[in-house]
């Protein structure tokens, strides 16, 4: 992206204009969330907006108080225009997604182009902004500080006549409206009367003064970080304090970020809701004519905090909402014992479920997020498909990584959403079993392990990317998905193995108690990492973050051959692990005097076990090796050569050799070459013989039906 | 005669011809075995390593992953092989039939050769019978796709939940499915048509069928269902039963390999039941019976009729005709 700088102070203070704050009837004096401010409250919205469902419009006035974090004399502004990127088919958001759908290998255009047809584009106009009352309109310009589209609008630029001050409070005052388009993506109308308003106001961009994040502590001045909306990205603001006011017709049942604490019918048809959220960076609001309402409430079984559940969902959903609550209360439950008491600060979370067919299912906003679930699902499989709850452990813990730990999207997605997949993958498997968090139907089990490895090991682009790159940065946004939520998520679980859960879960701890409510960036991590483990594990993080390589290692081959048949100069070559460890006999007297009497019973053979490091990233690996006798040797190898030999001479053969045989290092990306035997598992290939027979027999009776 | 009056005639006559159960049992087997040791080899692969665990009481998705990877071309193959086979068992199949449905319209026993000559008598006819319902059905395929498709999705995009979205995309499955299903059986009428009436031309066959059908809806389409439902009600059971077999065990394995081929001698005999019965519909109804067709292949017109019943013959069964 471009740098965009700002100038260094002079004294000029800024002038206070306006008593605007007084015009806005405020909720604020009376709700106050938090008695001392959890965060640096850099933007402040007070906003007043105004629905008309049938138009899909939206407009309103944005009361912004941005307080200037530097000691800069900052002389411009950057906005999103979120809403900007459904404009048209010439934005850079829908550019990048047309041309992410078409089909690389024949170079195709997409078959199915969601945003061909001409109709629910929306979009936002500034019609009126001041900045400390000074009229500044005229001098708005959209940036496009990515990619020079200059058909995006998805951020504005103003100039200033008068630079805000250092550490200074601007007032800026904007009007706008909104042309509310069809939700595809994540935001908008569908069906008439569902609205996913995210993304609804023009938002501040982040002023990054020296020291912050990837600024140099001893840069001149600080810089503005204001991305356009990519397809393959999400979002990054600062902290602040949210006081909105909607009127919208009274049908609607509505849920907000953070708590409603008004609402009063107009007498007009119209009801005006107030709500007010603190420390948030972000404000979402929803609104559908056919919510129906649970309320619970979760309590802190450490400290008694309650924190109170509100979820909205669909008319047929009832076994869903059940699926919901208890997920989020699961949640609640295992994030206050693994990162702290309190780790979810806010007193209240509304969990939506969006109409059917919106897209705006899936995704996370402060203290409000959306899930997903399908009436036939539940029904067909009830518990054996944990979709639903999957979602909403995701989806809340974006709560804790991007909520809280407000790392930015745009350029380093693998903070929340790699650590937030981590999340999902480790709670799912303590609500729901360690092998059956995603599927337990029939026989038929998946764990998240499944959805973590699936799309990464199977790809060929998997190295086409490091999870460093910015995700807009890369030539499809799917590379991107797989460095965010897929590789670093496998990282994160090879990290926990390697460390052991509790060296792990202080690194994660200490990482949310020292970053909540702030902005870390990748090094950051990487520093609570090596500071709590009390170790450097740069070499596992400069390979697996800026690095392209990906990890394979297996076992190449077993050779057992009779010591008779071996001329004896070849055998004073032979290296011989430690004979130690495991001897399952020793601890079975009458099992190790069977197994003894079979191995003198045997030849003496020369065995000789490959190992091979078939991928380019090096990681120290265990290997196991058992014999005939039913001795199992274990070791570690370092795995920095390509191959590694081990050879024994000894009575009986090997029988087994496998590398990392617990599979505690789910990046490996073939796990089937992990481990040889020289005997198969008789019960499978004949069970699955069987099964495939009887397979070929329906299919062939399925295709006889017209005969 | 009554729908359920010719399900019990057809399994009588089922019963009677029992050998051919067992004949069409062997060449399902035999087709089937044709790909056994190459998907042996292929589970092998998988038996060699500590995977293989995981799939010894269970299907575990995430072990699989790694083994569906590693071999994707070899499953492809696989597929492809066992599509090839599967249109050469349709090939054989409409062969077959043309031994079905005679041996089923006779009361007398079948011996292999009689069958055979059968089967290749109809041969012919019942691949254009086949080539004709193909026709049919991708029209109706290509109507709903057309027509029903699109206007089931502009009124799924009018309800506002998923159920009711559901419902309108099941709805349409069922009613393509119920759609097809009758004009398998319409089909079917119309190669017992072919058979009993010694029809050469078969899009007269087929409209004939249709017309049979057309003047006893109500019993053709019972029939139908009764034998569809047994059908459905064997799957019901069988994978209840099959369900709680894991085969971690060679005994266990032993029973799911009966069960299974259980399974498949009921799924032949439910395909015996629909002609069968269907058959012995069309011979109440019409009061026909066929000449036992001789050893050496007869001329086509030797169907004996009885005087003053215009279509059909004499038949030796008494007629119940309700
Ligand atoms: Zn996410």
């Amino acid at each position: 992206m471009h740098v965009i700088k700002g100038s260094r102070p002079s004294a000029s203070p800024t002038c206070l204009m306006l008593p605007w704050i007084l015009v806005f009837a405020p909720a604020t004096a009376q709700n106050t969330m938090f008695e001392e401010p959890l965060s640096e409250r850099v933007a402040n919205y007070d906003i007043d907006v105004t629905l008309n469902d049938e138009a899909k419009r939206l407009h309103g006035t944005v009361y912004l108080n941005w307080n200037n974090p530097s000691d800069d004399r900052v002389g411009e502004l950057f906005f999103h225009l979120y809403t900007n990127a459904f404009r048209n088919v010439k934005s850079t958001f829908v550019r990048e997604g047309i041309i992410d759908r078409a089909d690389w290998e024949t170079g195709e255009p997409p078959s199915e182009n969601p945003w061909r047809k001409d109709n629910g584009w929306g979009g936002m106009n500034v019609t009126k902004m001041t900045v400390n009352g000074q009229d500044v309109t005229e001098r708005i310009v959209f940036a496009q500080p990515d990619d020079n589209n200059t058909d995006d609008r998805s951020v504005i630029y103003v100039p200033l006549s008068t630079a805000i001050a250092p550490r200074a409070t601007a007032r800026i005052e904007i009007t706008y409206e909104m042309q509310i388009p069809q939700c595809k993506v994540r935001m908008g109308w569908w069906q008439d009367d569902f609205f996913m308003m995210a993304h609804w106001f023009p938002k501040i961009g982040v002023y990054e003064p020296p020291g912050m994040r990837l600024v140099p502590a001893d840069a001149p001045s600080g810089r503005w970080n204001c991305h356009q909306f990519h397809a393959g990205t999400e979002f990054y603001s600062n902290f602040g304090e949210y006081n909105v006011r909607i009127t919208l017709p009274e049908k609607y049942i509505v849920g907000t970020t953070g708590l409603i604490v008004e609402e009063s019918l107009n007498g007009d048809g119209t009801k005006t809701l107030v709500a007010h959220a603190e420390d948030v960076h972000e404000f979402a609001w929803v609104a559908d004519a056919q919510f129906l309402e649970v309320r619970d409430i979760w309590r802190s079984k450490t400290t008694q905090r309650t924190v109170d559940i509100r979820l909205l969902y669909q008319p047929g959903h009832e076994l869903a909402a059940d699926k919901y609550i208890d997920a989020t209360q699961r949640s609640l439950d295992y994030v206050e014992n693994w990162l702290g008491a309190g780790a979810y600060p806010y007193p209240n979370v509304t969990v939506v479920d969006p109409r059917s067919g919106s897209g705006a299912g899936g995704m996370e906003y402060p203290t409000l997020f959306t899930g997903g679930a399908f009436w036939w699902m539940d029904r067909l499989f009830g518990e054996g498909s944990r979709i639903t709850e999957m979602v909403t452990i995701h989806e809340f813990m974006h709560q804790i990584w991007y909520g809280v730990v407000a790392s930015n999207e745009f350029e380093e997605a693998w903070l929340d959403e790699g650590l937030t997949s981590y999340s999902d993958f480790r709670f799912g498997q303590a609500f729901y079993g360690e092998r059956t968090s995603w599927v337990n139907w029939w026989g038929l089990t998946a764990s998240g392990l499944l959805s973590a490895r699936a799309s990464y090991t199977t790809s060929r682009s998997r190295s086409d990317g490091a999870i460093a790159d910015p995700s807009f940065s890369h030539w499809r946004s799917g590379i991107g998905y797989k460095m965010s939520y897929l590789k670093s998520n496998l990282m994160l679980m090879t990290l926990e193995h390697l460390l052991g859960r509790e060296r792990f879960d202080n690194i994660m701890r200490t990482y949310y108690q020292r970053w909540k409510f702030r902005h870390p960036t990748r090094q950051d991590f990487v520093d609570v990492a090596n500071e709590v483990a009390g170790e450097n594990l740069d070499w596992f993080f400069d390979q697996l973050i800026e690095q392209t390589c990906s990890l394979d290692y297996a076992v190449a081959a077993i050779v057992n051959v009779p010591i008779d048949e071996l001329d004896e100069g070849i055998l004073t070559d032979a290296l011989t692990l430690p004979p130690k460890v495991e001897d399952e006999g020793d601890e079975d007297g009458d099992d190790s005097d069977e197994g003894d009497e079979e191995a003198e019973g045997e030849e003496i053979h020369k065995s000789t076990v490959v190992f091979r490091r078939a991928g380019d990233m090096i990681f120290p690996m265990e290997t196991l090796v058992e014999f005939s006798d039913g001795e199992i040797l274990r070791d570690t190898w370092d795995g920095r050569d390509r191959v590694r030999k081990v050879t024994f001479t000894r009575k009986g053969k090997v029988v087994r050799a496998a590398i990392d045989p617990e599979h505690h290092v789910p990046l490996d990306i073939n796990r089937l070459n992990n481990s040889l035997r020289i005997e198969e598992n008789d019960t499978v290939t004949n069970k699955y013989t069987v099964k495939g027979f009887f397979w070929m027999q329906s299919l062939l009776q399925f295709f006889s039906l017209p005969g | 005669m009554l729908s359920w009056k010719a399900l019990k005639t057809g399994t009588s006559r089922i019963w009677l011809h029992k050998r051919i159960l067992v004949w069409l049992y062997l060449i399902n087997v035999l087709f089937a075995a044709v790909l056994v040791l190459p998907f042996r080899n292929l589970v092998s692969e998988i038996s060699k390593t500590d995977l293989s665990d995981d799939f010894v009481t269970g299907f575990h998705l995430d072990a699989f992953l790694d083994f569906w990877v590693e071999y994707m071309d070899s499953f492809q193959a696989l597929g492809l092989a066992a599509v090839v086979l599967g249109g050469l068992y349709l090939l054989v199949s409409i062969l077959l039939t043309g031994g079905i449905v005679a041996t089923l319209a006779d009361a007398s026993r079948v011996t292999l050769r009689r069958f055979f000559t059968n089967a290749g008598r109809y041969f012919w006819r019942f691949l254009r019978v086949f080539v004709v319902m193909a026709i049919v059905i991708g029209g109706l395929l290509a109507a709903n796709a057309q027509w029903v498709k699109p206007y089931v999705d502009s009124q799924k995009e009018l309800v506002t939940t998923d159920r009711e979205s559901f419902y309108w995309s099941a709805g349409n499955v069922g009613v393509v499915l119920l759609v097809a299903s009758l004009v398998l059986m319409v089909f079917d009428y119309a190669k017992i048509r072919t058979v009993v009436e010694r029809r050469r031309s078969v899009f007269f066959a087929s409209l004939r069928g249709l017309a049979f059908v057309l003047r006893r809806p109500v019993r053709t389409v019972t029939l139908f269902f009764m034998n569809l439902g047994l059908l459905c009600a064997m799957f019901a059971v069988y994978l209840l039963i099959e369900n709680r077999i894991t085969a971690s065990t060679l005994p266990m394995l032993i029973a799911l390999f009966l069960l299974q081929q259980v399974f498949i001698l009921g799924r032949i005999w439910m395909k015996l039941s629909f002609f069968s019965s269907q058959v012995a519909l069309f011979q109440d109804a019409m009061a026909v019976e066929v000449v036992p067709v001789p050893q050496t292949p007869a001329p086509e017109e030797s169907i004996r009729r009885r005087p003053g019943v215009a279509a059909g013959a004499v038949s030796h069964q008494p007629s119940a005709i309700g």
